[in-house]
């Protein structure tokens, strides 16, 4: 979704370290450092560190941007558990669009990578040339109306 | 009822935060489809529980979670079987294997209570998240109300849950009971716990609340407080599913 948020708006942006603990802000994405730095304190142990961040990022945007990144960061703490207790797999169109991203990030090597069966060559045609098609136009009917933000 | 407020927070939160959590704490304590309330208010207890049980620390160390043998410290007395899943999915959720699920409901559990035991942990777990993403105590439990589960199980089924290990209605509910879920298709994480139509109901209300609105998830650009942009809330959200080990 951050990809396809990111083209939405016309930009191009390496997110390569994004799944990158020590990666610290993301080029090209307004506040990343920020974020970054609370999401990080956010999964960590450290209480005075995670005050820091809250701080940081209440200082480089907002205190409601703060209480939301909080909130987004808890909503993610609940769907992976969802996923991860169901043995869900990833949905089909969402696995070809993202083929690349999940090899280049390595989250190809998490263990509820298990639970997505590997699309066989033919399925992933059939994917990138039909359902990808219409999953794109649905983000662009769903998102043309949207100012950008 | 304790009401849910965080006017004494450091710093303002708005109000739709704690009008949520309210009504979860509502629903927690009251009966569910398969569990009275008192079974949830309990299972709520455990969830908390889990996070300085010295097993579950103990497994999350080892290699494998399967290799170190024992018993939960434990805040209940719900069954062993109901007390290993919550730990489970509490503290080391990324490493559950089809196994493990198969193994759970070989012991007797009922796959409508494990989907509803599922439902309780998420949503509490995330307003705990929240409480303590923020540095706010955590809300006291509320207290049961008394009343017996409906033993509701909706009609229109996937027994085989389309790959997943739990059945769900299908990705289009058009019609009947459950066709306030969501509209048109959605995907497997949304339609995950809807063996137990209410547990939907209750995570897309704190979805809503904490992330965005599940009918504006193909909206990319979409900002509902002016806050954060859609970008930056996946910023955020993608670096602590890969913490997560979050393949999804």
């Amino acid at each position: 979704m951050l990809r396809e948020g990111i083209e939405a708006i016309g930009e191009s942006i390496d997110l390569d370290g994004l799944t990158d603990p020590n990666c610290t802000k993301i080029e090209g994405i307004p506040n990343s450092e920020a974020l970054l730095k609370l999401a990080n304190a956010f999964m960590g142990t450290d209480a005075d560190a995670l005050a820091d961040a809250r701080i940081y990022l209440a200082k480089d945007m907002s205190p409601e941007a703060m209480v939301d990144a909080v909130a987004v960061a808890s909503n993610f703490q609940r769907m992976v558990r969802i996923a991860d207790s169901t043995g869900i797999p990833s949905d089909d169109a969402m696995l070809v669009m993202s083929e690349d991203l999940c090899e280049t990030l390595g989250i190809n090597d998490y263990v509820s990578a298990a639970n997505s069966k590997k699309l066989s060559w033919f399925k992933k045609l059939i994917l990138k040339v039909v359902a990808l098609p219409q999953v794109k136009k649905v983000i662009k009917e769903r998102t043309a109306k949207e100012p950008v933000s | 009822m304790t009401e849910i407020n965080y006017r004494d927070a450091q710093v303002p939160i708005r109000g739709g935060f704690a009008e949520a959590h309210n009504r979860y704490w509502k629903r927690l304590a009251s009966a569910g489809a398969w569990f009275s309330g008192a079974e949830r208010v309990a299972i709520a207890r455990e969830v908390r529980q889990a996070s300085s049980c010295s097993l579950c620390s103990q497994r999350k160390a080892a290699l494998s979670p399967y290799q170190v043998d024992g018993s939960h410290d434990t805040a209940s007395e719900l069954s062993d079987t109901i007390i290993e899943v919550i730990h489970r999915v509490v503290t080391d959720s990324a490493r559950l294997t089809k196994p493990w699920f198969d193994g759970i409901i070989q012991q007797g559990l009922k796959v409508e209570e494990y989907v509803e035991i599922i439902g309780t942990i998420v949503n509490l777990f995330s307003i705990d998240e929240f409480c303590r993403g923020m540095s706010i105590p955590l809300n006291e439990l509320p207290e049961p109300v008394a009343g017996e589960p409906s033993n509701y199980r909706p009609a229109n089924i996937v027994e085989d849950g389309d790959g997943s290990w739990v059945p769900m209605c299908p990705n289009t509910v058009d019609s009947g009971p459950e066709s306030d879920l969501w509209e048109g298709r959605t995907g497997y994480v949304i339609r995950a716990l809807s063996l137990v139509p209410d547990e939907v109901r209750t995570m897309l209300d704190l979805l809503e609340t904490h992330y965005i609105n599940n009918s504006q998830i193909w909206n990319v650009k979409h900002c509902p407080r002016g806050t954060l942009s859609r970008i930056q809330m996946e910023v955020v959200a993608t670096r602590v599913s890969s913490f997560n080990g979050c393949f999804y």
